[in-house]
C-alpha cells in the first residue's frame, strides 16, 4: 500500500490541474450551449454546405449535432485528447521516473517483489484516472442539467460522458507498457505526445478515407456518438477490441518489468 | 554460517562480460571487503545479489535462501549503500526515511528512534528537502536509509565517496558498532586504505573474475616485503631480479627497489655479498600488492 499512497501523492498536483482543466473545458463548452441551440437552423444550413470529407475529419455527426448529445459528443473529442495525454503521461511516468531520477535501486532493494511494484503503481495511476472521471461527469452532468430543458436524457449523456475513461485506460496500458519496454525515457511528454496525436491523426483519415480496418486501431473511433445515439450503448466489438490491448499492454509490462535488469545510476 | 555464497556467478550484458564464474563466500559475522578497479564487476555482483539485475548463470545465496526465489524476503534484513545515491528531490529527509521505513516489518516506533540517533550522529537535519541537500548530506541520507532497519547484512558499493573525513571516520565507526552487534558487512572499494581499515577478509577481483580471497593479515603477511637496496656501486639489478620470488624492481642510480615474496634468506644471502650502503625491508602496503595482482 505504501507505494500505491506514495504515488497518489507524487500525483495529486499535476491531477488537479488536469482535473480543473478537463472541467473547465467542459463548462465552458456546455454554457454555450444555450445561445447555440437558439439558432440551429442557420448553423445546419452552414455545415451542410461542409464538405462531408470535412466533417468527418472534424468526427462531426450532422445528425445529432445539434442535439445536446452531438453537441457535447463534439466536444467529448477535444475532452478525448486531453485526457489521452494526461493518461498517457501517467502510464509512461509512474515506472520510467524511477529509472530517469534514479531512484529505482531505492525501491527495489526493498524488500518488495517487483510484481507488487508494478501493482501498487498501476493502481495508482488508475485510481487517479477514476478520480478525474468522477470529476468530469459531475461537472458535465451538472452543466448538461443547466443548460438543457429537462428533457436530458441521463443514461445516453451519461454513456457519451463515460467514453472519456475507456480512452484513458487504453492510453493508460499503452503508456504503462512504454515505461516498462524503454530502457530510459529522458522526456515523457517526448513518449506521449507523438503516440495520442499519432492515434488522433489516424482516426481523422479513417474517417475521411472510409478504411473501416482505421477505426481499430485507434481509440479516438472507438466510440462512434451516432451509434452511442442510436442505441444507447456502445459497439461491442470496439470495446472488446480495446479490452484486448489494454489486457495485451498491461501483460507485457509485467513480463518485461520482471527481466529488466537495472543498471546502475550513473 | 555462510551469509553470502556465490557458485559460478556470471552475468553478460548481451555480449559483453559483467562478472564470470565469481564464487563468493561470507561468513557470518565478518567484515568482507571487495575490491578491484572501477569496471571489474564489484557493482554488477552486488547488484546481482540485490535482485536487481538478472544472473546469466550460476547461483547465489543469502542467509542461506536462494536470491532468485527469495529476493523479498532476504533483502528486508539487507541494507544497502551504493557510491552515488539518489532519492526524489521534491521529499523532505525525513520523509524518504519515513517512506523507507515503510517497506520494513520492523515497528515502527523503533525505526522512527533510529532515524533520530543516525541522524544527530551524523549531524543532518531531516527538515531539508532532498534537493537542498549537498552531495555529502544526500549520502548521509543513504547512510541511514541503508542501517534504519538494522539489518543482519550490510552492503557497502564504494560508500566514502562524499564524505570528508572526519564523518568517514563516524561512519566506520558506525559500521564497526554494527558489526559488534552481529552484522555481516560486505565493503566493496577501489580504496585500499579504507578496506585495509576495516575488513577481516578480502576477494580482490579483476576483469570480472575473482583473481584472490584472502585474510588481510595474510595479504600483508605471506611473506611479502619491500626491499630497498643502496649499493656503494652501481649495479646491475638483474641481480635481484633474477631471484625466483622478485618483482617491480626499480632501480634509480645506486638504489634497487623491489618486491619480494618468498623465502628471505634467498635475497639476503644476495644482499651480503654486497657493498651495502643502506638497506630498508619494510612492510609493503595493501596498495602495492593490489598493484601486484593487477599487472
Amino acid at each position: 500500500m505504501n507505494i500505491y499512497l506514495q504515488e497518489l501523492r507524487n500525483y495529486r498536483r499535476s491531477t488537479i490541474i488536469w482535473i480543473v482543466s478537463l472541467c473547465l473545458i467542459v463548462f465552458l463548452f456546455m454554457s454555450i450551449y444555450t445561445s447555440f441551440a437558439l439558432d440551429v437552423s442557420s448553423a445546419k444550413h452552414l455545415l451542410e454546405a461542409y464538405p462531408p470529407t470535412v466533417l468527418a475529419a472534424l468526427n462531426l455527426k450532422i445528425e445529432i449535432f445539434f442535439t445536446i448529445y452531438g453537441f457535447f459528443a463534439y466536444l467529448m473529442t477535444f475532452a478525448w485528447l486531453t485526457a489521452a495525454i494526461q493518461a498517457m503521461n501517467l502510464g509512461v511516468s509512474v515506472l520510467s521516473k524511477e529509472v530517469a531520477g534514479k531512484t529505482a535501486d531505492f525501491l527495489l532493494t526493498k524488500p518488495i517483489t517487483r510484481v507488487r511494484m508494478l501493482s501498487e503503481k498501476l493502481a495508482a495511476v488508475f485510481t487517479l484516472i477514476v478520480i478525474t472521471n468522477i470529476f468530469f461527469l459531475a461537472t458535465s452532468l451538472l452543466s448538461a442539467v443547466a443548460v438543457s430543458k429537462g428533457d436530458l436524457h441521463i443514461k445516453l449523456f451519461f454513456l457519451i460522458a463515460v467514453t472519456m475513461f475507456f480512452v484513458q485506460v487504453f492510453f493508460l496500458a499503452l503508456g504503462f507498457m512504454l515505461g516498462a519496454i524503454i530502457p530510459k525515457v529522458k522526456t515523457v511528454v517526448a513518449v506521449t505526445l507523438p503516440v495520442v496525436f499519432t492515434f488522433f491523426i489516424l482516426s481523422a483519415f479513417g474517417g475521411i478515407l472510409k478504411i473501416d480496418y482505421i477505426n481499430y486501431l485507434t481509440p479516438f473511433k472507438y466510440f462512434d456518438p451516432l451509434y452511442i445515439y442510436q442505441h444507447s450503448a456502445y459497439e461491442p466489438k470496439y470495446l472488446l477490441v480495446l479490452l484486448g490491448v489494454v489486457a495485451a499492454c498491461v501483460g507485457t509490462s509485467y513480463a518485461s518489468y520482471m527481466k529488466k535488469d537495472i543498471e546502475a545510476a550513473s | 554460517m555462510n551469509v553470502i555464497e556465490t557458485k559460478k556467478l556470471t552475468k553478460y550484458y548481451g555480449k559483453s562480460r559483467g562478472i564470470e564464474n565469481v564464487d563468493l563466500t561470507v561468513e557470518q559475522g565478518e567484515i568482507f571487503g571487495f575490491i578491484g578497479p572501477n569496471g571489474a564487476g564489484k557493482s554488477t555482483t552486488i547488484r546481482t545479489l540485490l535482485g536487481l539485475i538478472h544472473p546469466t548463470s550460476g547461483s547465489a545465496t543469502i542467509f542461506g535462501k536462494d536470491i532468485k526465489e527469495f529476493g523479498p524476503e532476504i533483502r528486508e534484513e539487507v541494507g544497502y549503500l551504493p557510491s552515488e545515491v539518489f532519492y526524489y528531490d521534491n521529499m523532505r529527509a525525513i520523509d524518504l526515511l519515513r517512506y523507507s521505513a515503510s517497506f520494513y516489518k520492523k515497528p515502527k516506533k523503533d525505526i522512527e528512534k533510529r532515524i533520530n540517533e543516525l541522524a544527530k550522529l551524523l549531524d543532518l537535519d531531516l527538515k531539508k528537502k532532498i534537493d537542498d541537500l549537498s552531495y555529502g548530506n544526500k549520502k548521509k541520507v543513504g547512510i541511514i536509509q541503508g542501517l534504519l532497519h538494522e539489518p543482519k547484512l550490510i552492503i557497502l558499493d564504494e560508500p566514502t565517496g562524499g564524505l570528508d573525513p572526519l564523518m568517514q571516520q563516524k561512519f566506520f565507526q558506525l559500521l564497526r558498532d554494527e558489526n559488534k552487534r552481529g552484522a555481516t558487512i560486505l565493503f566493496s572499494s577501489h580504496i585500499l586504505g579504507e578496506v585495509q581499515k576495516m575488513c577481516d577478509r578480502v576477494a580482490i577481483i579483476k576483469d570480472g573474475t575473482i583473481i584472490k580471497t584472502e585474510k588481510i593479515s595474510d595479504l600483508l603477511e605471506n611473506n611479502t616485503k619491500r626491499f630497498k637496496v643502496e649499493t656503494v656501486k652501481e649495479i646491475d639489478e638483474k641481480v635481484f631480479s633474477s631471484i625466483n620470488g622478485v618483482s617491480d624492481t626499480v632501480r634509480v642510480g645506486r638504489e634497487i627497489n623491489f618486491l619480494f615474496r618468498g623465502h628471505l634468506d634467498d635475497v639476503t644471502k644476495k644482499i651480503a655479498e654486497l657493498d651495502l650502503l643502506n638497506l630498508e625491508v619494510t612492510e609493503p602496503d595493501l596498495e602495492e600488492i593490489f598493484l601486484h595482482y593487477y599487472k
